[in-house]
Order: C-alpha cells, then structure tokens, then sequence
C-alpha cells in the first residue's frame, strides 16, 4: 500500500521503463552494488545497519553477554549498569542480551510474513490478471474484501484462528498483506500483458505458463520488490504489535515488542527500560523504508529529480 | 457529472459482495477457531451437563452455514444479536464505541493534515535546504516509528511525568468535547505520524511538480508571485493529496488505533474486536466487522467523489 | 508473612445457628479506619477492570461481579468480610433443624426496588430459579437441595438430599442473592441480565457495557441508609490505568488491582494502596489420571521444585502469601502446621523425579492463559521447576481455549490458573478435587478423598468441621493433586477521603458502609 502503486500512471511508466531497462546485466553484481552504494548513501548506511543486524541476530550466543532467559530474581530492573548495558528486566533478565536475541525474532518474523505475502499475492495477481474475465472479477472482489479490513484486526482474528504464536502472528500478517501484492502484481500484469513483446511472443505460440513465467512476472515483479522492502517494515512493525498484545513470540523467548509490553507494565519504576527495544523496532523500520525508496529510485530513475 | 453519478452506482453494487464475503471471512476465520464459548459461558465451577446446555441454547451446535445464514438473516433485520459474553446489544455495542474510535482516528487525521500540510508545502518551497531535508527525514521516521511506543513515551512524559493530560481513558465527545478532546489528543498525536509523514512527502511532492511546471514557469513570466501561484494552484493538487491519503490511510489508522486503545485503554471498537476475536464472541466480532468493512468503504467511496469532483477524468477511470 | 495484615480472631462459633441480632448492630463494619464521624452524600467513583457477564447473579459467572452485585443485592445470609463468620442478613436467623433440613426465619419489612414485598415466597420463587432456569449458573451450588418450601409468611424451609454443611454459606453466594420475582417474571424469557432488581442498599440505574455501571441510593433501604448517594462503578480493563485514574483524581477508588500498581501508588505517598488477604489463589490444575502426573511422585516433585517465596517477592512484590496452602493464614480452614509443607527444595524434588524414573527430567504439558501477568507468572515458575529437571511445554491459549483443550479434551498435563474465592472450604475442594468437578480434569478421586468430602459436607459442629478441613488440606498436599504457587491479595488503591471500604476474603465488598470525608 504504498502510495505510488496506487498511481495507475505511475504504475503503467515505472513497468514500461522497467521492461525496457532492467537491472544492468554486463558489470559483476559486486562493482554494481559498490557502484550503487556509492552513489546513494542512504541505502549504504541501511544496508550496513541491516547487515549488522542480520548478523547479531545468528550470531547472538556469541555477542550476548548473558543468557537471555536466564532469570536473577535479586536483581529486577535494574538501571543500565557496566554489569547490565541496558539494566534488567522484570525478572531480572539481561536487557541488552534479550534485545540481541530479540532481533532474531523480528527479522524472521518480518521475512516469514512478507515470504507469504509474495507466496500467495505474486500468483494469484499474475493469474487473475493474465486469465481476467469473471475468475478476475471474483478474486478482486475477494481481495477488495480483505483489504477494506483493517490489517491488524484481520491478523489478530487469523492468529486467533492458528492458536496464538509468532509464526502463527506471522503466518496471519502475511496473509493480510497478500492482497496488497496481488493488487500491484495484478495491475502490473495487465500493463505487461499488453506490451508488444508479449504480444509478440504470444504471437509465436507460446504457452500461457511460458508467457507467465518467462515474461510477465520478470517484467511486472520490480515494483512488487519496492513494495516489498518497505512492507518488511510494516511486518516488523505488525510484529512488534502482536507482540505488544501478547499474541505473538512466546515467553521466555524475546521479542521488542514483548520486552516493550513488559517494560510498559513497569513504565512508572523502571522507564528506561522501554527505551531500547522501541528504538530496535524504529532504526529497523526506518533502514527497510530508506532501502525500499531507494531500490524505487533505482528502477526508476525519473524520481531522482523530484528527491 | 453523469460519470460520477455511474461510479456512485457501481460502486455502492460491489459494496454488497464485498460485504458479504467480507463477513463471511470473518464468520469462516472465527468460527474454525478452536475453543468453546460455552466453556467460559458455564462459570468459573461448571458442569458438563450444563456446557450442553449453553450449548444448544446459543446453536452453537448448528452446522457452521446454518449459524452464518441465521446471522446474515437477522441482520437482514437489523438486528446484530447480543454479545455471547456480556449479553449486551451487538448495535448498542457498537454504538457506544465506535464514536471513542471514530474521534481517534478523526482526531489523527486532522493533526496529519495540521502538521503535515505546512510541513510539506514548507519543504517544498525551501527545496534543498537544510529544513527541507529535516522535514524529509522526519517524514521518514513518522513512518518507521511504533505508534504504541510513540503512545507509551508520550503517557511517560505528558500524563505520569507533567500531568498535562490524562493518562488513560475516554470520554463520549457528546457529553463533553473538550475533556473528550483533551482524552484523545495523546493517542491521536502517536497515532498521526503515519499520516504526518504521508501528507508531508506527498503535498511536498505534488507541489514540486506544480513548481517545475511549465505552467508555473509562464505564470511566473508574465509576473505573478510565486505564493500566489502556489496558493491558486497548488491547492487542487493539495486537496486532491489529501483525499487519496485520508482514504488510504483509514484503515491503516483503524488498524493502530487497535493497539493504541490497549495503551490508553480506550474503549473503541478496536480493543473489543481483537478481544471478542481471541474469545470467539462471534456475534460482536461479525458486528464489528460488517460495520468497519461499511464504513471503510463508504470513506473511499465519498474519497473517490470528490476526487472525481476536483478532477472529472478520474471518474472515468475508477 | 510481610504485608502486616493478618485476619482478625478465627470463628469457633457453630454455624448450626445464626445470631438473632437485627437491625444496625449487624451492619457496623468491622474495620471503620477513621476516627471521623461518617458523612452522608456524595458518589463513589469506582474504576474496577471487569465488566460483569450479567447482573442477574444467577446467569454471572466472575468473582469480580460481586462489585456491583452486592451494591443491588442483599443476601439470605452474610459474612464478616474479614473472617467470613456468617451473619443475618435477609434471613435473621437459620438452623439445621435435622441434617437434611434448613429453615430460614426472614426479616419482616423489607422491599425490593420495585416495591414488590420481599418474602417467603419471593425466597421459594429465587432458589427454585437457581435449581430449574436453564440459564442458571449456579445449579451445582444448589444441586443438594431437593424443595423449597414456604412454612409461614416469613418462613422457608429447605430440604435436602443428603447433609450439606455449606449451605448456609452458598446462601451468602449467588444463590443466595434474592432477585424481585416481580422483575423476573415480567422479563422477555425472564432475562433480567441487564435489569437487575434486588432489596440492596442501592438501586439499578443504568450500565453502559464495557464503561460504566451507575447504581443510586435506595432511599427506602430496611436497614441503616447508605452514606452514599450513588456510586459510579467505571469500568477500565487495563490495571496501571484503572489506577492512575485515581492518581489522576478520576476515581476515588480501584478495585481488583494487581501488586504493580500497589507498589507505584505506595511511592507516590498520597493514596492509600491496600493488599489484604484473599482466597483468590494461583495454582495449576493437575491431570493426575494418566500421563506422568499419575505418578504422585512427579507431582511431588514439582511441588518441592518451588520456590513460593520467591514467587510472592517478584511477582506479588511480596503482598500475597508464599505458601502451599489454598487458603490464607489465619483462616479458619487453613492448617497453619500443613500450610508450608512443601518448601523449595530441589534435591528432593530432583530424587523424587529419579524415584519416578525420570532422571534425565521430564516435560510437562501446560496451557497457560496469554496475556502479559499470565506470562510473567509462567516463567517464572517454568524456570524453577527447570532447575530440577522439570521442563514445561507451555502453549498459551485464550481462556475458552485452553479450557476447552485441558479440560474438555483431556489434552496436556497441566493449566496454569487462579482459582478460589468460593465462600465455603468444603466447596473450594470440591470443584477442584472432586471427580465431578469440571476443573478435574482427570475425572478421578483418589482413595481416602471421598470419606474425607463428605464428612466435610456432613459435619455441622465448627470445631470438628475444622478438624477435617485441616485432614482435608493434608491429603491433598501429600497427594500433590494440585500445583499451588502463592495466594493473591485484595488490592485496592484509594483516595485518603474515601472510609468504610472492605475487600474481604472473597474481595466481595459491600458499599453499603463507605462514606466519602468532605
């Protein structure tokens, strides 16, 4: 839902651009992305946060000074300390160990439900929209349906549905966020659809499956991939919501949105201690959001003027 | 105007459909559900016997297509049935809450376009300057940042630190607009940076584009200021901003207002759906929803009329 | 015990017999804190965090409904909040004429708020409800009455199929609170849910669902006048905020507060924060029939794998009370000597589990509710039991959930739930323990439990009653048939201007005596 894709002329000139020029093929990916970062620092500074990111969250055992489940029922919410970087919990658990442990749960959980968006929303979009007809009508009344709700209350009710849980919270985002992608991919289709190679092609006898996969989804799929980046940060932050209502990660396990709901239980002791998760969440979101705008610039160079 | 009054009429035909697979959904999600109302319905001590009992007293022995039919057959005539837990009208229900939720969303809303509209017509005028980029940034972050953190720090400061406002809690804007503003204007603030973000890039952008226009360039020729010119003409384009992005933005703000009602314990319709939804009391979840999806609709619809109405090739095209 | 508060004298007084007082001297409450003369006026602002089900007390179903319950309704028969001694209340005076036999003596004169006389025949109408309505809720408290009977205007006599010393004691609970059978009758399918008509100190006026309940003074009360001219019972789910709004000056009292917001209204100085003694307790259910909690020996060793006292300090910042009892001391059915008979010890919990044949540890099935106290209590108990050995596979399910799973299709070992606050110990027992109690989720006594009921049940001297409660509570420690963690607190936070308020026991208050300082 972002606010470009629902420009149907945008839509049409950024697929059209795109179907003409791609992603440059000749240089090795490496010296491109060196090339891009250099270019772009903003991408530069997100990518390099998500890439820290990524790898304190496998490689947290190794970073965490303490386990993070491990409970000092002496020592509860604690102020921030050289012992306790970000203090202790309510139950005396390592702030800052759950918060890197923590990031884990938000990146998978972020991935999980946006891989199921793409899973359902980029098939069904090319299908309804390369078939059309009254199969068309039917799935975008569907999709119309899902997406007057809003996204959270459908999520919640889903989660309910699956038995509370952060895949199963994931599992429900993701399922809410289908429509969105199918809606782009659906639109892109039908742009795609009508440009003269597939007609061409079409004209050559290709099968349909052929067409779908070798044509139409190449072409269509760039702004499902802005699209993409930046509803990762709509995951997290849905994640972040569950959570915050306990329907998401389970104890002992951490999540930001978990320690943030514990830590508000607490705010008027210990109000430091809502501090670090909800930055987590926010320099999360805002380093997704920053990496889409600027893959949205790449593909489409004519934006750059308007920065 | 006959285009508009067709897309009028189009579109209130797929309201219909779209309603009824809508609630359908919800029916199917909730109802397949596992747990058993009748469970909690029995008391704290119950008995079997009597968890039959509740049982066939609420059908909920039925198949699941007669239980939606009889719902779908009851709305038919107005009537929304009563909560499974509290037994309270489902339309009274709604009634009583949806005003907390509606004020919230409204409230946030209007903060967006208050705050966001100047910010971005600023920026867009001062292109490339230092404030720009600041306002650009802060645009960035309206979008990243957590509404119920944003929530939870403003309680910290503003009602448990300075006690410039209330903590928690709502009052009916009927009764009493000013304490209802006074509750709602913390939630409204977290709640508003997603459409301050918005409207601030947006307005921003579309006057950019006024700006770079040829159009604007010959106004200017011939000697006009270029506030006047933004003023006559940026408008439209403002107002046409502001449209699409309140009707984009309302169930996104439904959808935060969720958890922001759980910060600040407002009793809306979000809280009670995500409550009622988790316990299955489907009566008040299918009477929220059928209400939400109505309404939802009906704010794109009215969006999409004035959209048409500022700029009549569109009607043609949606 | 730390919080100070001990329960006042133990009642060695037989319930056979009510006292025949009347009038005022029954209704002082016990503890009127402040040296000041009551004043009359004012409306209670009340924030409380559950909307009741119903306020027809026969189709409720929570503990907290008594908030407003006792507002619109009397009782046949009271209670000292603090002690829960039974006292006269619409019935003067009750006796067990045989074993099977009670009959109740009415007080003379008294009025519903519809005007319908209140009577023998409005008692026979409300107990025959209780047993025959079909959305009655409380036909297992009343399931040994067989008739009731009207032997005079001012009379009923009620017979029973088999003794039941915990009669009078359920006729201080819902059954007991006597609806207009005028307003039942005239009711659509006699649903009066949410028109509640009763003889209480205060009258119905409206209820907002989920928001408020406003209830006022009935000015034609039989026993002393109430101080208050209203009272606005606010309903706010969230705990901290139900606080803060008397922090903030929007409620003059809280109700049903957890221990969190206790502690921050005791830092602020200017409230006062109250935890009292409660029979509100958190435990876990057992499955004892099959899987490896039919061995008594991992039972066991759960048990002595806790920590109680730690428990109380981190999560009841040590306002509950640590021990393994399910009532609190000084009660009057608790044993203090069995009180602590399991202490944290996990050598011994960790033989036991080697005894049983689980000396690599074992896992433990458990549901436990989602929401964030739930959560906190559920690890901090799976991280002791860890510590010997006892691993818990927790799924965290909304209430109907995990009830419908745990304990209608016998799936997992063990829920994580409060439970208590029934008015009588033999009750307490027998809808946790008894095979036909919902709540057992295994469907089996074991032996030496049913002897020991029924004595329960048929023992009507005080002394001897206590004797076998004491039996009772040893039994089912031996027996480990539960997992008892600690014994919550009444916790409320109020304004210094507010006197006269009780929690009780069973944190069933009646504002019939609060009056509010100018």
């Amino acid at each position: 839902m972002t606010d470009a894709t629902n420009n149907n002329a945008a839509v049409r000139a950024s697929a059209e651009r795109a179907a003409v020029a791609a992603l440059p093929r000749q240089e090795s990916v490496a010296t491109w992305l060196w090339n891009w970062l250099k270019h772009d620092k903003r991408a530069a500074i997100s990518i390099t946060y998500l890439a820290i990111l990524v790898i304190a969250a496998i490689l947290a055992p190794l970073f965490a000074p303490y386990d993070p489940n491990e409970q000092n029922l002496m020592d509860l919410l604690m102020p921030p300390s050289s012992a306790h970087w970000l203090g202790t919990d309510d139950l005396g658990r390592d702030t800052f160990s759950r918060l890197l442990y923590g990031s884990y749960n938000a990146l998978y959980a972020a991935g999980l439900a946006v891989g199921i968006a793409v899973a359902i929303g980029v098939p069904v979009g090319v299908v309804i929209g390369f078939v059309g007809g009254w199969i068309d009508e039917a799935v975008s009344r569907v999709i119309d349906a899902i997406l007057a709700f809003p996204p959270l209350v459908l999520a919640v009710a889903v989660t309910g549905a699956l038995g509370i849980g952060l895949t199963n919270a994931m599992i429900a985002v993701g399922f809410s966020f289908a429509p969105v992608i199918a809606r782009t991919m659906r639109a892109q289709t039908l742009v795609v659809k009508n440009a003269v190679y597939v007609e061409a092609a079409t004209g050559f006898g290709a099968s349909r499956a052929h067409l779908i996969v070798r044509h139409i989804v190449p072409n269509a799929i760039q702004p499902v991939i802005v699209e993409i980046t930046l509803m990762l940060a709509v995951a997290l932050l849905a994640e972040a919501g569950l959570s915050f209502l306990s329907l998401g990660v389970q104890p002992p396990e951490s999540s930001w949105g978990g320690m943030l709901a514990r830590a508000y239980h607490y705010v008027e002791v210990a109000p430091a201690q809502m501090l670090a998760p909800g930055f987590a969440i926010l320099l999360t979101a805002l380093a997704f959001n920053t990496l889409g705008e600027s893959i949205r610039v790449l593909l489409d160079p004519t934006i750059k003027k308007k920065r | 105007m006959y285009a508009i009054g067709r897309m009028i009429l189009r579109r209130l035909g797929q309201l219909v459909p779209v309603v009824l697979v809508a609630t359908f959904v919800v029916f199917s999600l909730v109802f397949i559900m596992p747990g058993d109302p009748a469970i909690v319905l029995a008391g704290d001590y119950a008995t079997q016997e009597r968890i039959d009992e509740i049982r066939r007293i609420h059908g909920f022995d039925q198949p699941m297509l007669v239980q939606y039919l009889n719902w779908l057959w009851n709305v038919l005539h107005f009537d929304l049935g009563q909560s499974l837990y509290s037994n309270e009208d489902v339309a009274k229900l709604i009634s009583d809450r949806l005003p907390h939720t509606i004020l919230l969303v409204a409230y946030a809303l209007m903060l967006g376009a208050v705050i966001g509209i100047p910010m971005g017509i600023y920026a867009a005028t001062q292109q490339g300057s230092t404030i720009d980029k600041l306002i650009t940034s802060f645009a960035s972050l309206g979008v990243a940042i957590p509404n119920f953190w944003l929530g939870i720090i403003l309680v910290t400061y503003f009602s448990l630190t300075w006690h410039l406002f209330p903590a928690t809690g709502a009052v009916s804007f009927w009764d009493d607009p000013v304490e209802a503003l006074r509750h709602a204007t913390l939630p409204a603030l977290a709640l508003s940076t997603n459409v301050v973000a918005v409207l601030a890039r947006q307005v921003r952008s579309a006057l950019l584009e006024v700006l770079t226009s040829q159009h604007f360039r010959t106004l200017r020729a011939k000697g006009l200021g270029s506030s006047s010119i933004l003023w006559k003409h940026g408008l439209r384009n403002v107002a046409a901003t502001m449209l699409t992005i309140t009707g984009l933005q309302v169930n996104r703000l439904f959808s935060s207002a969720v958890i922001l009602e759980a910060v600040f314990a407002i009793p809306g319709v979000g809280a009670l759906i995500s409550y009622s939804a988790l316990n299955k009391d489907i009566p008040v979840v299918q009477g929220i929803a059928l209400v939400l999806v109505i309404y939802v609709i009906l704010i794109n619809l009215i969006v999409d009329v004035l959209n048409a109405l500022l700029d009549p090739r569109v009607a043609a095209s949606t | 015990m730390k919080n100070g508060t001990h329960l006042s004298g133990v009642s060695r007084r037989t319930i056979l017999q009510g006292a025949a007082a009347v009038g005022g001297s029954l209704l002082v409450p016990a503890t009127v804190r402040a040296q000041a003369q009551p004043v009359s006026g004012g409306t209670l602002r009340v924030a409380m965090p559950y909307n009741p089900a119903a306020l027809d007390p026969l189709t409720g179903r929570n503990n907290p409904d008594f908030n407003t319950l006792y507002t619109i309704f009397d009782a046949l028969i009271g209670f000292e909040p603090s002690t829960l001694e039974l006292k006269p209340m619409l019935a003067k005076s009750w006796e067990f004429t045989d074993p099977t036999t009670l009959v109740l003596e009415l007080q003379e004169g008294v009025e519903f708020h519809d005007g319908e006389p209140f009577n023998a025949d409005a008692v026979v109408f409300h107990l025959t409800r209780c047993k025959d309505d079909p959305r009655s809720n409380v036909k297992s408290d009343v399931a040994s009455i067989d008739t009731v009977e009207a032997t005079g205007p001012m009379q009923v006599s009620i017979k029973l199929t088999r003794p039941d010393a915990s009669l009078p004691a359920v006729l201080t609970d819902r059954p007991g609170l006597i609806v207009s059978p005028k307003s039942v009758k005239e009711a659509a399918d006699g649903n009066v849910d949410r028109a509640p008509v009763g003889t209480g100190p205060f009258k119905f006026v409206e209820w907002r669902d989920n928001d408020l309940i406003k209830v006022e003074r009935n000015t034609n009360y039989w026993a002393d006048a109430p101080y208050l001219d209203a009272i606005d019972l606010r309903i706010i789910n969230e705990l901290n905020t139900a606080a803060r709004t008397v922090t903030a000056g929007e409620a003059d009292i809280a109700l049903n507060l957890g221990a969190q917001q206790i502690a921050v209204a005791r830092r602020s100085g200017d409230l006062e924060a109250e935890a009292t003694p409660s029979l509100i307790y958190y435990t876990s259910f057992l499955n004892y029939a099959r899987g490896p909690l039919a061995d008594v020996k991992v039972r066991q060793a759960m048990n002595w794998a806790l920590n109680r006292e730690d428990i109380n300090r981190v999560i009841m910042l040590e306002l509950g009370q640590g021990h393994c009892s399910m009532f609190p001391s000084g009660f009057w059915a608790n044993d203090p000597e069995t009180e602590n008979y399991y202490t944290h010890d996990i050598d011994r919990a960790k033989a036991l589990l080697a005894e049983a044949g689980h000396s690599n540890g074992i896992e433990i099935e458990t549901w436990a509710w989602p929401d964030q106290a739930a959560q906190q209590r559920q690890e901090v108990v799976s991280a002791q039991l860890a510590e010997a050995g006892i691993r818990l596979k927790v799924t965290p399910a909304t209430p109907p959930q995990a009830m419908q799973n745990f304990l209608g299709d016998k799936q997992g070992d063990q829920l994580l739930s409060p439970t208590g606050g029934l008015p009588d110990p033999s009750l307490a027992y027998d809808r946790v323990f008894s095979a036909s109690a919902y709540r057992n989720a295994g469907e089996i006594e074991l032996d030496g439990y049913r002897p020991l009921m029924d004595a329960s049940l048929s023992t009507f001297d005080q002394d001897a009653r206590q004797k076998v409660m004491y039996d009772m509570q040893r039994f089912v420690l031996e027996n480990a048939l539960h997992l008892p963690q600690y014994l919550s607190a009444g916790m409320i936070v109020r304004r210094p201007e507010v006197n006269g308020f009780e929690f009780g026991l069973p944190q069933r208050p009646r504002f019939h005596k609060v009056w509010i300082a100018a």
